[in-house]
């Protein structure tokens, strides 16, 4: 046998210093682009297997899987038997439109350390733990992770993490990029940063890249140990004509208030420039995911019997394994109240650093993207709830308060990476605890009152005011108050429910004093549906379509403010009562009631949910 | 012409420039020996590792295919270091540095000595990073180098006809529809439904003249060019199967959606077709690349294979 050659080693090197060529461009439009926007539905929080706290819950699925599952793939899940087959499964009935990866970046070295035979550190104690005792493990490098901190086998400066951290975004990359379908199917390259404050206060931010141009290593809490540090790396990153960033906060509802400071470390306000840092690239808030819902909490600055939904009772994550640092929330770790404090805000800076639009994911840890159905078989959340076993779970998957979580929905005019990007950045957006509800949203000092009778409400929403997301235009002479037009149908899918009501919510500033308020402008709250709680049959009529005109009766135009609407379906079974009934549990029969099933007869068990949607604020600025 | 003829190009000419530089950098490389010796302790080791990772005994072909993945680790390494990289790499020069000044050398002494040291003591040969390293960076250079041509249009047909059916695009349709609304007659919305397809019907009506006749609905009455799953999103699965079926070029209805009833004129539907190669040519590109890649790091393992004698001890 011949040696090696000359001209074989030959074509190794010469390509090593190629750049692969790029793929070809395409800038014709879609054949179905709509000058007018359509919804396009997805999730922009999905964790897979380079997740440290998805793999220590036995979570195998990679990037690519998860972008199949996306687009209505089968996908296998654990636990895995002893052959390494999934022992559940689960397939979206409506592919997804979008969908983003995006798995934690301060232990993605970790993660591939401890799993990489060979690699310096895979024999380390830390690595040790986490192959034998995963769980285990998931606290011990969680807890140093949140503390901006690196483990030993990091090596100096944490090198070693850091280019083992390579491998893995690079795949993330790749899965993303070659699951982009233009016009089909679109992907986001994108991380999340898992920064917190003092014992475990979560500050956790989604990162979305709009393009291939992305940094070289995702920039970490370990190496941005603040969310201004974030912001003037990821500027500094990613910036000029081919890279465009976005940051998404979710989860203030753990955030103990911290997540928005309007403070500095050292108790000084924060000026104009961090507000300018702030606003240029937190565009939008996720409201509701897994971990529950972050609008509001009634009796925190409202009355609003509907900020009751899908509510942790904590402020932070930390009393979910100590029961006893549990206090009760905040106003600060709900997005209505910070959108408020914004207001005031922008009043002393001149700048809004809170002007966001909202939307939902799920922040999936199995890799299961828009996994939403209120169903009981909701598979749980697989990172920070309750661990799988070795078999599947005979009670509930989860904790009873975590649930399915809900979508990301984009006004944009085709389903490519530029268009939605743009509605990202426009903030023409909303969200939803699940189901596809479809909500446009104008504000305008025009509209007349009949608008929702024209056949061209929408062409006259964008040509006489501005969409959800955007700021109302100064006043013109003589306009007394905005008006708004919101319409709502409802999910056209098999699941889907009728409507009950549709809300316009308002914030405002009265001299410094932060005021809000709900207005039923649609609808009929009370139309009397409900759901039979013991075979989950929804009753009771609604809406298949509303939509209202609304002036504001209380607008001063000196006064800031910020206007929402809320779509809300009839009452349904929650996942975790659909999954009692499924197991036959009568609570008035004991005979019924296993261990495992305990928590369905609990005194803390939310039985039904009424599904909705939250349009992006318009603001109003004097 | 396309754009993966100069990186071809490029290619050729950076070629001949490290032809050059390699034929004179091969003189004194030593000849590779012709047997790979795997000890008992490495077994021992490798099978620990195994059984660590999967949590139980592993089976002979387990054992096996980790043997064969350390003997071809083993190989890339020699290959990687007959190129001369284990001296030229930046990487590897700033970890043996590091090694040596962790071994206790003297803290001025210039890098290019330190290195020499480090090549004498054969530190080049042990460390665990020098070796991933090198491994690496062949196998990424043994992937360009089989894809830095780009592929020929004749191999991306012949994927674009293996993939077929993944790749086929659904029938479309354009329509324009006229909305009943269920919310607004109740009872009466068959009634309804009937007296304005009979108008439509009898007075001839076209389809961009029958807007104002329906009730509004907050979707566009013109909706473009769609598939069943992209109507089923905006008007329900009912709606979408039906209005695939409706007969071009006429009033049908009424057809029932998720918010009541339809009259629909498709003006425009196209059957299923497999897609241009232009329209694919970015997924065909990646899937050749991600196969190219395989296939050499799969030839280039196997003729490296061929050269050695793999001794297990007993």
């Amino acid at each position: 046998m011949q040696r090696p050659t000359g001209s074989r080693r030959l074509a190794w090197l010469g390509a090593a210093l190629l750049a692969v060529a790029p793929a070809s461009a395409r800038s014709d439009s879609c054949p179905d682009r709509d000058p007018l926007r359509r919804p396009f539905f997805g999730d922009l929080h999905v964790h897979t297997v380079y997740s440290l706290d998805a793999s220590t819950q036995q979570t195998r699925t990679r990037p690519a899987e998860a972008y199949r599952f996306a687009r209505g793939a089968p996908i296998g899940l654990q636990p895995f038997d002893a052959e390494g087959r999934p022992l559940r499964h689960a397939q979206l009935d409506r592919a997804l439109d979008f969908a983003a990866v995006t798995d934690h970046a301060e232990l993605l070295g970790e993660w591939n350390i401890c799993n990489t035979p060979g690699l310096p550190g895979h024999d380390s104690l830390v690595c040790r733990v986490y192959r034998r005792w995963p769980r285990a493990a998931f606290f011990w490098m969680n807890a140093v992770a949140s503390h901006a901190d690196r483990h030993g086998f990091c090596g100096e400066d944490g090198r070693l993490c850091r280019e083992a951290a390579r491998a893995p975004w690079q795949d993330i990359q790749r899965a993303a990029h070659q699951a982009y379908e233009p016009c089909r199917f679109t992907t986001f390259v994108g991380y999340e940063w898992t920064g917190a404050s003092g014992l475990g206060n979560n500050l956790h931010r989604n990162v979305l890249f709009n393009g291939a141009a992305v940094p070289e290593l995702p920039a970490s809490f370990v190496e941005t140990p603040s969310p201004p540090e974030l912001w003037a790396r990821l500027r500094q990153q990613c910036s000029g004509e081919d890279c465009d960033v976005v940051v998404i906060p979710h989860n203030p509802n753990l955030g103990g208030g911290l997540m928005f400071r309007t403070q500095r470390e050292d108790g000084s306000p924060i000026d104009a420039g961090e507000a300018r840092a702030r606003a240029d690239l937190e565009r939008l808030v996720e409201v509701m995911q897994h971990k529950g819902d972050s609008e509001c909490k009634t009796g925190l600055g409202n009355q609003d019997e509907l900020c009751g939904f899908e509510k942790l009772e904590m402020q932070n994550f930390a009393a979910r394994y100590a029961p006893l640092l549990a206090k009760p929330p905040l106003p600060h770790q709900f997005v209505r109240n910070v959108l408020e404090e914004g207001l005031a805000l922008d009043a002393r800076l001149g700048v809004n650093p809170f002007q966001f639009g909202l939307i939902a994911s799920t922040d999936t840890h199995l890799g299961t993207p828009g996994l939403v159905a209120e169903s009981a078989d909701y598979p749980g959340h697989g990172g920070a709830g309750t661990p799988v076993g070795d078999a599947p779970p005979r009670g509930l998957p989860d904790a009873l308060d975590f649930n399915p979580g809900g979508l990301a929905v984009l006004w944009a005019e085709e389903n490519t990476r530029a268009s939605l990007f743009a509605a990202l950045k426009r903030r023409e957006a909303y969200g939803t605890s699940g189901p596809r509800l479809n909500v446009r949203f104008f504000g305008g000092w025009s509209f007349d009152a009949g608008l929702c009778e024209a056949d061209d409400l929408v062409e006259i929403g964008y040509r006489e005011g501005v969409p959800m997301g955007g700021t109302l235009p100064r006043p013109p002479r003589g306009a007394a108050a905005p008006r708004f037009v919101v319409s709502a149908l409802r999910d056209p899918g098999a699941s889907g429910l009728p409507l009950q009501r549709v809300q316009i919510v308002k914030g405002w500033l009265e001299g410094e004093a932060l005021r809000e308020a709900v207005w039923e402008v649609a609808g009929d709250p009370g139309n009397g549906a409900d759901v039979d709680l013991s075979s989950c049959e929804p009753r009771g009529a609604g809406f298949d379509a509303l939509c209202a005109v609304w002036r504001d009766p209380d607008f001063d135009p000196a006064e800031r403010a910020f206007y929402y609407a809320r779509a809300v379906e009839n009452p349904r079974c929650r996942w975790s009562q659909q999954l009692c009934v499924a197991r036959g549990v009568r609570c008035e029969d004991p005979a019924t009631l296993s261990e495992e099933l305990a928590a369905c007869c609990s005194e803390q068990h939310v039985r039904s949910i009424q599904e909705r949607a939250w349009s992006s604020p318009i603001w109003y600025r004097p | 012409m396309r754009d993966s003829r100069r990186p071809l190009l490029h290619f050729l000419l950076i070629g001949a420039a490290l032809f050059a530089v390699q034929s004179a950098l091969s003189v004194g490389v030593d000849r590779q020996p012709r047997v790979l010796r795997v000890s008992v302790a490495r077994q021992r080791a490798l099978e620990d590792e195994l059984r660590r990772q999967l949590g139980r005994q592993p089976t002979a072909a387990e054992r096996a295919a980790s043997l064969q993945g350390w003997v071809d680790e083993q190989l890339l390494f020699r290959e990687a270091r007959a190129l001369g990289w284990h001296r030229s790499d930046p990487v590897v020069q700033l970890r043996l540095l590091r090694n040596m000044r962790f071994l206790g050398a003297q803290p001025d002494e210039a890098p290019e000595r330190l290195l020499e040291q480090a090549y004498a003591l054969g530190l080049d040969r042990s460390d665990v990073v020098v070796q991933r390293r090198l491994v690496e960076r062949l196998r990424l250079a043994i992937g360009a180098g089989a894809v830095a041509a780009g592929p020929a249009d004749s191999e991306l047909e012949a994927l674009r006809a293996r993939e077929a059916e993944r790749l086929r695009r659904p029938p479309l349709v354009r329509l324009t529809q006229v909305f009943v609304s269920r919310d607004r007659h109740g009872e009466a919305l068959a009634e309804r439904a009937a007296a304005l397809g009979e108008r439509l019907v009898e007075d001839a009506v076209p389809p961009e003249r029958a807007a104002g006749l329906g009730d509004p609905l907050p979707l566009p009455a013109q909706l473009p060019l769609s598939s069943q799953a992209a109507l089923a999103a905006r008007l329900g699965p009912d709606f979408a199967r039906a209005a695939l079926a409706a007969e071009p070029g006429r009033w049908s209805g009424p057809l029932a959606s998720s918010y009541g009833l339809h009259w629909v004129w498709v003006q425009r539907r196209l059957p299923a077709r497999d897609p241009e190669l232009e329209e694919v040519r970015p997924e065909l590109e990646a899937l050749w690349r991600e196969q190219r890649e395989r296939e050499a790091l799969t030839s280039a393992v196997a003729a490296l294979r061929r050269e050695v004698e793999v001794r297990i001890e007993p």
